[in-house]
């Protein structure tokens, strides 16, 4: 992998729309210029089965077409899915975690050496969606860390891939997500 | 000069820039080649091909007839019927879907029909695997198709554009399979320059010059042969295919000026001074083996890639001239063929070209290796050790071969 690439990989549940999300964040990059690949780990199609969606971004073409095994960014739905695949042992850089509150945080994530960033995605979605399907809410946390990608040409994607009125709810809870969430000192 | 002349093509014949599924890019490259019938039935991970194509349809961006059949076996019969009548035609499938249109495979190269299919590969059944692998589309290695394997999302909208041309020309007039990794390509979203429509239509112009179904010069197709017929009609699809190469490589050269692309029958990566050459075909394996290559030239180590892009008619020329200064030679396979003397299929293909350009002989290691269909995390660093290592490969089900 050279260097310049950023690798993230989305943890979430299925029916939470975690390959949604990586296809957003690509689609955002191909969008801006950028090289971009995102693919899902398939074999566990079914609601609620841990699942792993994986986005590469650079500005370079992307070679490599290999699960990601040690992500710069985790992107995680649920905070029970940090010891299913370890992740505060194989994240390099940035864990972006939904969680019921700070003490949550700190209680599951135990030790990382980079940073957290935590947002109650759950929230945010039932009040804008009406249900917590927490996939935009946590995009928009993601977006405070990752600086090659921009907010308003993902709002463009989010629109686009959920229609108008579908969009507008979706863009609504991105939006909150990128002004609340924080930084967690662990 | 050469780079500049291309980048200003590139500008005048791409339309836009999109993030696409090597799926998607296929639905992209069948509406732009303006084709009269698709048939299609649906399974994974082919299904998102012909949804796209249906939306086409039903919104009336393809203006073509759309037959969703009850088979696979259906899908192809029908379409050899609408080229038989002179109709530009598409269809996909991947896995069990073209193991039961197999016996047709056999009849669309004999009828010598211009029929385009897209082929994500993927492993077949049994055990149940809907994971990309290449057993597939090796089981309809002998057909008599030209095969080739793209590496890419704008690899596969490219080579589609160019099957029509390679299919429909009448120095070969034999059906095309585009095939890729089923899920790590298919699946997966990258960048795809799109070509402004009139650019593609005027590359891939009907040929109507050719023996077909019309009441008005009535012909009769699919007829029984006798011994020394069916010998005699057999052989010349053979010959088709073998002289094929030639129109291939000229499609290419044209594809190229036209597009402003750097296309071959075969890839060559890092291989001029390579001392250790990875060969390899497809998408996933091809990326981790040139990102392998890099990590080796970092440690010192010459290594080099080659991508075989044409399976079928096989580049025996270039595999020989990539190879014939090389101290070892590794083949990743990503398909089996049980039984044979060495169980890769594209291994045996080396061999025989290692044999063809005298190059058995002399001190020279070959080494075949079969990644799971998956490609795990770590291949690119096997494909590494496989190189550097003498031994047999322990991570990796496969086994070394040596002459001399």
């Amino acid at each position: 992998m050279s260097a310049s690439t950023i690798e993230i990989t989305f943890f979430g549940r299925g029916g939470q729309g975690a390959v949604t999300a990586a296809q957003i964040i690509a689609q955002a990059a191909i969008r801006r210029g950028l090289f971009a690949s995102s693919f899902p780990e398939y074999g566990a199609e079914r609601r609620g089965a841990p699942v792993r969606a994986y986005v590469r971004l650079s500005r370079e073409p992307v070679l490599a077409r290999e699960p990601i095994e040690r992500p710069d960014i985790s992107v995680v739905f649920d905070t029970r899915l940090l010891s299913v695949f370890n992740i505060p042992q194989i994240t390099k850089s940035y864990i972006v975690i939904n969680a019921l509150s700070v003490d949550d945080v700190r209680k599951s994530v135990g030790k990382f050496s980079g940073r957290v960033i935590y947002v109650n995605a759950y929230e945010i979605s039932t009040k804008h969606l009406g249900k917590p399907i927490v996939n935009t809410t946590m995009l928009g946390a993601l977006l405070k860390v990752l600086d090659l990608v921009d907010i308003e040409t993902v709002k463009e994607l989010v629109l686009e891939t959920f229609g108008k009125k579908l969009g507008k709810s979706n863009v609504d809870a991105l939006e909150e997500a990128y002004k609340v969430a924080e930084v967690v000192v662990l | 000069m050469a780079v500049t002349k291309a980048l200003s093509v590139r500008e005048e014949v791409v339309k836009e820039r999109l993030g696409l599924t090597s799926n998607y890019a296929a639905a992209y490259a069948v509406k732009s080649v303006d084709v009269d019938v698709i048939a299609a039935y649906p399974i994974t991970p082919q299904t998102t091909i012909i949804e796209k194509l249906a939306e086409f349809v039903a919104n009336g961006e393809i203006d073509a007839e759309y037959i969703p059949v009850e088979s696979e076996h259906s899908a192809l019969s029908a379409v050899i019927g609408a080229a038989a009548a002179g109709a530009r035609v598409f269809t996909a499938t991947s896995a069990q879907g073209l193991e039961f249109m197999h016996e047709v495979l056999y009849i669309t190269s004999g009828l010598r029909l211009p029929v385009v299919m897209a082929v994500p590969g993927r492993a077949l059944s049994a055990p149940i695997s809907i994971h990309g692998d290449y057993q597939d589309i090796m089981s309809a290695r002998d057909a008599g198709w030209v095969v080739m394997i793209a590496s890419s999302a704008q690899e596969v909208y490219d080579s589609i554009i160019m099957a029509y041309r390679i299919a429909e020309d009448n120095r070969v007039l034999l059906p095309v399979m585009v095939s890729y990794d089923g899920f790590l390509m298919s699946h997966t979203t990258e960048p795809v320059e799109i070509y402004h429509e009139e650019y593609v239509r005027k590359f891939t112009p009907r040929n109507l010059n050719r023996p077909r179904l019309d009441p008005r010069k009535p012909i009769t197709v699919g007829v029984i042969a006798s011994p020394d017929w069916y010998y005699e009609i057999k052989y010349q699809v053979v010959n088709a295919l073998k002289e094929s190469k030639g129109v291939i490589k000229e499609v290419h050269d044209e594809f190229n000026k036209t597009f402003g692309t750097n296309y071959d029958i075969v890839e060559r990566f890092m291989l001029d001074d390579a001392d250790y050459v990875l060969i390899t075909y497809g998408g996933a394996s091809t990326g981790n083996a040139k990102e392998a290559a890099i990590r080796a030239r970092e440690r010192g180590l010459r290594a080099g890639v080659l991508r075989i892009r044409l399976f079928r008619p096989f580049p025996t020329d270039e595999v020989v001239n990539a190879i014939k200064d090389a101290r070892a030679v590794a083949v990743i396979d990503r398909a089996l063929s049980p039984g044979n003397t060495y169980e890769g299929p594209v291994f045996n293909d080396v061999v025989s070209a290692s044999i063809v350009g005298e190059l058995i002989s002399r001190s020279f290691l070959l080494f075949t290796a079969y990644p799971r269909g998956r490609c795990s995390s770590t291949t690119s660093t096997i494909f590494i050790k496989c190189l550097m290592s003498t031994r047999e490969p322990v991570s990796i089900r496969g086994r070394r071969y040596s002459w001399g």
